[in-house]
Formats: C-alpha cells, sequence, structure tokens
C-alpha cells in the first residue's frame, strides 16, 4: 500500500533537509574528510630554492616564474568573508593596490556580490578549493572535485577560469616534501598554477599587528608573493596590518601586482573565457549552493524558535503554576455552594464503561443533583444498561445519532438545573468529586470550571506516557490558564458551566471535532472566567493502543485548529471581554500546540546529524538538559497532585515514539485543515480498564 | 462563528472543511511544487557536489565531472621578463628602520643580520649592510613627495615614484647580485631571511 501522498512529500522534504544540512556541514567543514593535511616531517624539501609560482611538469614542480624584482604580489586566502573582505578591498582600492584573493568556493558561492566586486577593482582570482581541504590528502578524484566545484562557481560569477590555485595549508616552497609536489603536480596538470608564496604572514596565527607586518614585509632588497587570510577567523589585525603594510613596502620602492603579472603571464592564459554553458552551470551550481545554506538557515532558525518557545513554556508555566498554587489554598476556605446541578452524560456505545460511570455519579455525596444519560442512537446496550440499573436521580434519554455534540445539547435542554456538569460516558468520579467542581461556581463571575482528569488504565509505556501528560497539562498548563484568564479547553470528560453561559454562547456547537474547547473559547470571549479545580477527579480511560491514541490526537488536534480558525476573530476583538481569549488563549494555542509540534521533527533532524556527523558530546549534554528539565517540569506537577513519582521513569522514553506521534497527528491534521479534509467522529475502543486511586 | 450561517437542516457547517476539494486540490499542486523545487535543487546540489559525499569513493561518481577546468596549456607561454626598473631592488627592511621605525623592528633587524658589522650601533652603520644604499638615509628622514634625486627612476615607477623615495642609486648595486636574480632562481631565496624558513618549516601547516 502507497502512503499517503502528503506523507511521500513529507518524507522526501525531511529527506531534503537532512541533504542540506549535511551539505553544509561538509561545506563549511564541519563533516567529512579531514582538512588537516597529513603531516610529513622531514625528508627532502625538492623546491626549497624554487620561486613560488609553480607549473607542472611530469611529476615535478617548476617554477615559471622570472625574477620579482622590486614587485610584490599581495595574495588574500580563505575568503571571501562578508566581514573582512570588504575592509580589505576598501584599503586597495583606497591604495591602488591590486591584489589576488584565492576563494574557498562554498563561501565564493554564498557571497558573489563580494566576489564580483573583487574583480571590478582589478583584483584577480584564485581557486583555494571548495571547503578548505588539504590537496595532498584524500582522493585524487575528491581533490580533482575541490578544484572543479569552486572553478564552476567561480566561472558562474565571472564568465572566466582561474589558473591559479593555492593549495590550503600550503606556505613558502621549501615547505612541500616530495610526495606533496606529486601530488600537487598531478593536479595541476597541464591546467593549473601552484601559486605557494614566499613571505607567509601567519596571520591566521594572529601574531599581532606589528607581527604580521613584519612577517608580511621582505626583509632584502626583492619582493614575491606575500600571504594574507582575509577569511577564516577574526581578520582585524590583517586590515590593521595591511593599512601600516603598504605605505611601509611602497616608502622601501615595492610596487604591487597582482601574481599573473608577477608570473610575466597575460591575463587571457591566466583566466581564459569559459563557454557560456560552462557559465551557465555554474550559475546554477552557485543558486543550488546559496539555496542549500538559506534553507539550512531557516531551519536552524525554526530549531532556535523551537528552544525558545519550549524554554518559554518552562518558565511560564513554573511562574503561573505556583502563583496559583499559592492564591487558591486561600479560596478555599470558602462556604460550600450546593446549586441544583444537573449531570448530562452523552454516551454512543459505551456499553463497557457506562455501568461504572453513571454508578460513580450516582455514588456522588452531592445534595441536589440529577444524572441526565444521553443514548446518541448507540448500537449497542448502553441506554438498557443504564435504565436496568434503575438508580434513583438517573434518567435516560435516547435520541437518533447525530454526534456529542447534539447529544450534549439534548441533555442540556431536557434539564433545568442552573449548573450542569458534562461528563463522558467513560469517565468514573470520585463521591466530592461534584462538590468540589461546583464550588467554585460560587463566585459569578466564573462561568466554568474544569476538573481534574485521570488517567485510569495506567498499564504499559502508553498508559504511564498519558498519565504524566495528563498530570504535567492539568496542573500546570491549566494553572496557569486560570491565573491568566485563558483557559482554552474544559475538558469533555469532567467540566461544570454556568446554563446561563451555556446559553448565551447558545450551546454547544457542531462546526468542530473538540466541541470542548470549542465551548470553553466561546465562553471565555463572553468574558467569564474559567477556573481549575485539582481536586474534583475524575477517572477517564486513555487510549491503549497506538492507532487508538492517533486517532484521539488527531481528533484533538484538528478540532483546536477548528476551533482556532472558528474564534479567529477574538485576536483582533476590541470588546475588552473577548481580549483574554484573543490575545493570551488563541496565540497559546496556535504557537505551544501547533507551531511547536509542527517545527519539532527539525529537533529529531538535528539531533541525528548532531550525534551522526559532528562531535556527539554537546548533542547529547543538550539533550539531557532538556530531559532534565523535562524531568523537573513533571516532578513539580506530579508533586502538587500527590503522585508517586514511579511512572516518571519512563518520561525519557518519550522522546522516542511517543513525541514523534505526536508531532506526526499534528502534521496531519495540519495537512487536514488546510486541504479541508471531512473529519468525522470516530469511536475509540473501550476496555473498561479504568483502576480509581482515592487519594 | 459571527458569519456562518446555519445550513438548511438548522446544523452549522463544520470549520475548515471544504466540501468542494478546491482546497485540496490547490494544496496537491501546491504540495507537487514544492517537490519539484526540492527535486531540481537536489539534482543540481547532487550533480555539482558529488565530491563532497560525506562517504568518500561511492563508485564511478567520478565519472560524473561537468565542469572540465581550465582548456589544457599544450605549452605554457614564455612568462614576459621584468621591465628593468622591476630589476631594480628595493629597499631592505633596514632602511626603514633607520629613520626612526620601531625599537621592535630594529631589535629584529639585528638578530637577522647577525655578522654584519656594525649593526646595534648608530643607524649610519647600516649602511655598510647595503652598499649603495647610503645616500638614501638623509631623504628617508623626509618620506615626502620631495623625496631627492627620485628623477631618474621616476618613469619606470610608473608616476608612483613620489612614494618611493631614495631609488637614485640603484646602479651602484653590485652588479654580482643583479645578474644573479635574473638567471637563476637560487637567488630568490636569501631574501627569505634564515629565521623565517626555520619558522615556515616548523610549524604546524593548520591554517584556519
Amino acid at each position: 500500500m502507497r502512503p499517503p501522498a502528503h506523507w511521500r512529500l513529507l518524507a522526501f522534504c525531511f529527506a531534503v533537509a537532512a541533504v542540506a544540512i549535511l551539505f553544509e556541514g561538509v561545506a563549511t567543514h564541519t563533516v567529512g574528510a579531514s582538512a588537516e593535511p597529513h603531516e610529513r616531517l622531514g625528508g627532502p624539501a625538492p623546491l626549497a630554492h624554487s620561486r613560488p609560482i609553480l607549473r607542472a611538469n611530469g611529476s615535478r614542480l617548476v617554477s615559471v616564474q622570472p625574477s620579482p624584482g622590486r614587485r610584490i604580489a599581495l595574495t588574500f586566502d580563505d575568503g571571501p568573508n562578508p566581514r573582512w573582505t570588504p575592509k580589505i578591498a576598501a584599503i586597495l582600492r583606497r591604495e591602488h593596490v591590486p591584489a589576488t584573493f584565492f576563494l574557498i568556493g562554498s563561501d565564493a558561492a554564498r557571497h558573489p556580490d563580494l566576489v564580483r566586486m573583487l574583480v571590478r577593482d582589478g583584483n584577480e582570482l584564485g581557486n583555494h578549493t571548495f571547503t578548505h581541504v588539504a590537496l595532498s590528502n584524500g582522493p585524487a578524484w575528491e581533490r580533482r572535485r575541490q578544484l572543479d566545484l569552486t572553478e564552476a562557481v567561480i566561472v558562474g560569477i565571472t564568465g572566466h577560469y582561474t589558473r591559479l590555485v593555492r593549495p590550503p595549508y600550503s606556505a613558502t616552497p621549501d615547505a612541500v616534501t616530495r610526495q606533496d609536489e606529486r601530488d600537487l603536480a598531478s593536479l595541476a596538470g597541464g591546467r593549473y598554477l601552484i601559486v605557494l608564496a614566499n613571505y607567509d604572514s601567519e596571520d591566521w596565527r594572529r601574531p599581532g599587528v606589528e607581527g604580521i607586518v613584519r612577517r608580511a614585509s621582505p626583509q632584502g632588497t626583492v619582493g614575491g608573493i606575500v600571504m594574507l587570510h582575509d577569511g577564516g577567523g577574526n581578520r582585524q589585525e590583517t586590515v590593521t596590518a595591511l593599512e601600516r603594510l603598504i605605505p611601509r613596502l611602497r616608502a622601501r620602492g615595492f610596487r604591487f601586482v597582482t601574481v599573473s603579472e608577477l608570473a610575466g603571464l597575460p591575463k587571457s592564459v591566466v583566466e581564459p573565457a569559459a563557454s557560456a554553458w560552462e557559465e551557465r552551470r555554474g550559475l546554477v551550481f552557485g543558486i543550488a549552493v546559496r539555496f542549500g545554506f538559506a534553507l539550512v538557515r531557516a531551519l536552524l532558525f525554526a530549531v532556535g524558535l523551537v528552544g525558545v518557545l519550549f524554554a518559554a513554556r518552562v518558565v511560564l508555566v513554573f511562574t503561573f503554576a505556583s502563583y496559583q498554587l499559592r492564591s487558591t489554598r486561600r479560596r478555599l476556605a470558602a462556604s460550600p455552594y450546593l446549586p441544583p446541578v444537573a449531570v448530562v452524560v452523552p454516551a454512543f456505545n459505551e456499553a463497557v464503561g457506562i455501568e461504572r460511570a453513571v454508578r460513580s455519579l450516582a455514588e456522588s455525596d452531592y445534595p441536589d443533583f440529577e444524572v441526565v444519560v444521553v443514548d446518541d442512537g448507540s448500537s449497542d446496550d448502553t441506554a438498557g444498561i443504564v435504565e436496568r440499573l434503575a438508580l434513583e436521580r438517573v434518567r435516560v434519554l435516547r435520541k437518533e445519532n447525530g454526534g456529542k455534540p447534539s447529544a450534549l445539547n439534548a441533555g442540556i435542554e431536557a434539564t433545568e438545573a442552573p449548573v450542569v456538569v458534562m461528563v463522558d460516558g467513560d469517565t468514573v468520579f470520585e463521591p466530592k468529586t461534584l462538590r468540589r467542581l461546583v464550588q467554585p461556581l460560587e463566585d459569578p463571575s466564573i462561568g466554568a470550571v474544569s476538573g481534574n482528569t485521570k488517567v485510569g488504565n495506567r498499564r504499559g509505556l502508553l498508559g504511564h506516557w498519558q498519565h504524566i501528560e495528563y498530570v504535567i497539562g492539568f496542573n500546570l498548563d491549566r494553572r496557569m490558564y486560570e491565573v491568566l484568564q485563558c483557559t482554552p479547553t474544559v475538558p469533555g470528560a469532567i467540566g461544570a458551566f454556568r446554563r446561563e453561559a451555556l446559553e448565551e454562547v447558545g450551546g454547544v456547537s457542531g462546526a468542530t471535532l473538540a466541541e470542548d474547547t470549542d465551548l470553553t473559547l466561546a465562553i471565555g470571549r463572553t468574558g467569564r472566567r474559567i477556573v481549575y479545580a485539582e481536586k474534583a477527579r475524575a477517572w477517564t480511560e486513555a487510549p491503549s493502543t497506538l492507532s487508538d491514541l492517533w486517532r484521539q490526537r488527531y481528533r484533538w488536534s484538528y478540532g483546536t485548529m477548528q476551533a482556532v480558525w472558528k474564534h479567529k476573530r477574538a485576536l483582533a476583538a476590541r470588546d475588552p471581554r473577548e481580549r483574554r481569549i484573543g490575545r493570551l488563549a488563541l496565540p497559546y494555542l496556535i504557537l505551544f500546540q501547533i507551531a511547536l509540534p509542527i517545527a519539532s521533527p527539525l529537533i529529531d533532524l538535528f539531533a541525528l546529524y548532531g550525534l551522526l556527523f559532528t562531535n556527539p558530546v554537546p548533542v547529547l549534554a543538550f539533550w539531557l538538559a532538556f530531559n532534565a528539565l523535562q524531568l523537573l517540569l513533571a516532578v513539580f506537577a506530579f508533586r502538587i497532585d500527590r503522585e508517586p513519582l514511579g511512572p516518571l521513569w519512563t518520561l525519557p522514553l518519550q522522546q522516542f515514539v511517543y513525541r514523534q506521534l505526536m508531532y506526526l497527528v499534528i502534521i496531519e491534521s495540519t495537512v487536514s485543515a488546510l486541504g479541508g479534509a471531512r473529519a468525522r467522529w470516530r469511536h475509540l475502543t473501550r476496555t473498561g480498564d479504568v483502576e480509581v486511586k482515592t487519594a | 462563528m459571527e458569519t456562518r450561517k446555519p445550513t438548511a437542516d438548522g446544523l452549522e457547517p463544520p470549520v475548515l472543511e471544504d466540501a468542494s476539494g478546491r482546497r485540496a486540490r490547490w494544496m496537491r499542486r501546491a504540495g507537487r511544487l514544492v517537490y519539484l523545487l526540492f527535486l531540481a535543487w537536489l539534482v543540481a546540489i547532487v550533480l555539482g557536489g558529488l565530491g563532497l559525499t560525506p562517504v568518500p569513493r561511492i563508485p564511478f561518481t567520478h565519472a560524473l565531472r561537468l565542469s572540465q577546468g581550465p582548456p589544457q596549456l599544450a605549452q605554457m607561454p614564455r612568462p614576459r621578463a621584468p621591465s628593468t626598473s622591476d630589476l631594480r631592488p628595493a629597499l631592505p627592511a633596514s632602511a626603514l628602520t633607520a629613520r626612526g621605525g620601531s625599537a621592535r623592528a630594529t631589535g629584529q633587524t639585528r638578530a637577522r643580520n647577525s655578522g654584519a658589522p656594525g649593526h646595534g650601533s648608530a643607524p649610519r652603520g647600516r649602511s655598510s649592510t647595503a652598499p649603495g644604499h647610503t645616500k638614501t638615509t638623509p631623504a628617508n628622514r623626509g618620506r615626502s613627495a620631495t623625496a631627492p634625486g627620485h628623477t631618474k627612476t621616476a618613469p619606470a615607477n610608473r608616476g608612483r615614484s613620489a612614494t618611493a623615495p631614495g631609488h637614485t642609486k640603484t646602479k651602484k648595486v653590485p652588479p654580482g647580485r643583479k645578474r644573479k636574480t635574473t638567471t637563476t632562481t637560487t637567488t630568490t631565496t636569501p631574501h627569505i631571511p634564515p629565521g623565517q624558513t626555520r619558522t615556515t618549516t616548523t610549524t604546524p601547516r593548520g591554517h584556519r
């Protein structure tokens, strides 16, 4: 079976991103063949007495350079660099000094404007390989490619080849061993000239400005090639040294020329024109390199954003949850508030759990309540089971199947109590739950109360993970929402609503898959407060298989997107009552429940890349820090909820299956939302495996 | 919520759903565009960058070389010989320090030219190392455009003579040296002072 088109596309994009990162890694030399040449100490130095412009003659290199006389060719390696090259070029322009720049191809591809500027100023270009690798090791074809790629980039920008090649890590001719000579000669062939130096400024070591000037200055009366660097690190010293070097050398009578002039070769030989095809190909390649770098920059930006969002969430949640914790302890001292309550239980094929759920409601210690089980056209015996229980205060309402919202509305209409409690058909209450849930409604500014949903089936990794998620989500996020008055969701499993608020928003809407979020946002927009009653516990059955979990989360995330879209006007609303929802709840949902999960596959991509291709230690350290932070947050939430910390050992494992499932489901629902897919409630398998752990 | 009108059966239409399928079609088209864009990029980068694969020696990839590089030169053209004015030697580093260069530079000169007589004494003593340059010292003090004695070399300097004082005495350069520099390659190296040569051979060659 072929996976759906959007998954194929996403997998492809993931692969493209991986290639881009890898390419960037190779080009910036964090990945791949070692940049450092093999050290070949000792041995004869066959070029010790040669001038530094060399051509191949068989396996030997021979100098083609006549005497430099009082001429000096300034050369700059490792550029172009957006920070330093313009400064150096400006000095050269001011002093009317031509120089020769040996470019790193990947940098030249990224900064074609700098290359054009150098050419415009009358400077000469040379090839310094594509990624600054030693030309004396590695397979021959790879070394060749290093020259070819840079060649392509230069041709794409200037329309000319350059025969001048400076091998990275080279210095003066006397440092070239016999083996180096052979390698360089075979590489140069009849095409290239190898350009070494007479005076190695060693500016890359940053020996101080005077140190550079001294090393770059001929001590005697004869000039030659001076090696400087305009890239590969901080070049402030080089820039300053150059400002002193040029006038000093001039004062001594030296004359500045390009390398080709020093070699006594005409431009047409050193920089032959390329064919139009080669130029176009170079142009395309340069664009591809730039695109790759831009892609990686965008990805890195997204990863940075994910990190910032994650850290922001930790700080926000921690701060506001602890604040809420302190302020509610005071609130609990109030007198009991016990208005008549209507409990509405929408039920569709809940035969497995309905008996237990209804019994737990009937056993509530609340004085004045009735339970209405709305059977939404079940095909199993849900209604019959409840009727046969023949419980006082419990009645059954049968209706044709119309979805959960319609069942809730039917229940609301069939009752009159000023407070409506909505409960899922698989949810088990504790005897005190109703009392604790309704209590906050004593405050007339409060429109709805969210209970504390607990996972009743904590079996296996999946049960543990969801348990942890619920504890964190309820005890931290919901407390923050309460403080900021921006609760986006009162869970369908347990929530109490003021009837007048329900009537004001026109009941429960069926326009979204997350009717609870939709309803909560609607009530929030009326300016009513929504609070969290942590002690009003309800035990619910969490999906026990990955596919059920997937379906549940798909409904949640697609429903959330629908609800956000439906209430999008609150974002720009002027009405002060809507501000909390518009300025806080919706942005929070968009950032943390949609954007953050969508971008988090990048974390995995970069983590994988970091582990495989770069130094794994910082990657692992970062990963551990991330987990430690999350664990800290979870411990805090568990302590608040007085839950045993045991299940937390599964938390680090969440990184491997659970997190991926969570973001994939968001991506899937985003695709659905963009494409306008028709999505329907799908029933989840119930096992009735809920275990109540009364505290 | 404000703009949504109930449908005929009194139910709100589902949010974000598009029964016409127009948006889904548009999405498919956009998806295909993204696919093609990335594919084109992959082709460009892979064809251009095969040599950059982190796993070297992927078989046959070297056969895909696209660039032929600059054309082969059957025979390297004869290099143009430098002009006579260019062949005139410049002033040695010591000449510049004579005009009051930093003490550090002087110290270095001393170290380099160890054995040269009269070094470390008064700057004038340095004239012994560069014969023919003695007369330039007074001119160096000025360093100005009015550098005396420059008229003879001016055409060779291509107008830059003003900044290069003290070149009048080129004819007094020992003829032996001049002949050497033009005929053999060996004589250029003595101008790399021994101290520097030593540094370049012993330093690790890892730039950057």
